[in-house]
């Protein structure tokens, strides 16, 4: 209980904020910072439910 | 999102993919599904919980879907693709969303799915990154 209500607690991320530091895999499943993704362009990211 | 990939580029956008799978699955998945935009992989979900992509339950994964909108349950069904859910990795109560970051990182458009079929609107990604 006391977990979960830890996890309710987390500030929600919102418009305007940083997004924080996150590392993908790309087709080589090497790691990719998201922050690299997005410093020479503006950044559109869909994420999947569950394909792949 | 695919057959309107190119009206992010030619706002200079990049447009990715993020699956629950590794890299190499999502490039597999990509090529299955004969998408244009580069896919990543988040193996451990990490990226999906930072950004508090929610979970569905079993009732949301199965009934309440066609009593919400049987219309884009069929659709979604028609449209589904076995090979690419065949994924162990997948958490097929995960449920997805979108962002869209300025150079600076700034979250300036997100949209967390609410059920299976909530899916975050084309126009409104590209309305995002004409604000920017």
């Amino acid at each position: 209980m006391a977990a979960a209500a830890l996890a309710y607690a987390q500030p929600m991320l919102a418009l305007g904020d940083a997004l924080p530091a996150m590392t993908l895999l790309d087709a080589d499943d090497r790691q990719v910072s998201l922050a690299s993704l997005h410093t020479d362009a503006p950044l559109a990211a869909i994420f999947l439910r569950h394909f792949g | 999102m695919q057959g309107r990939s190119e009206e992010f580029r030619k706002r200079g956008a990049r447009l990715i993919a993020i699956g629950q799978g590794t890299g190499q699955e999502a490039a597999r998945i990509a090529r299955l599904l004969r998408v244009s935009y580069a896919c990543y992989g988040d193996p451990g979900h990490a990226a999906y919980r930072a950004l508090g992509l929610g979970r569905t339950g079993v009732f949301g994964l199965t009934l309440a879907p066609f009593l919400s909108d049987p219309v884009s349950s069929l659709r979604n069904i028609r449209g589904a693709d076995l090979r690419a859910a065949a994924n162990p990795r997948s958490d097929v109560f995960r449920l997805g969303g979108a962002l869209v970051a300025d150079r600076a990182g700034k979250l300036r458009f997100l949209h967390r799915s609410q059920s299976t079929t909530d899916v975050p609107k084309t126009d409104a990604l590209l309305a995002a990154l004409d604000g920017i």
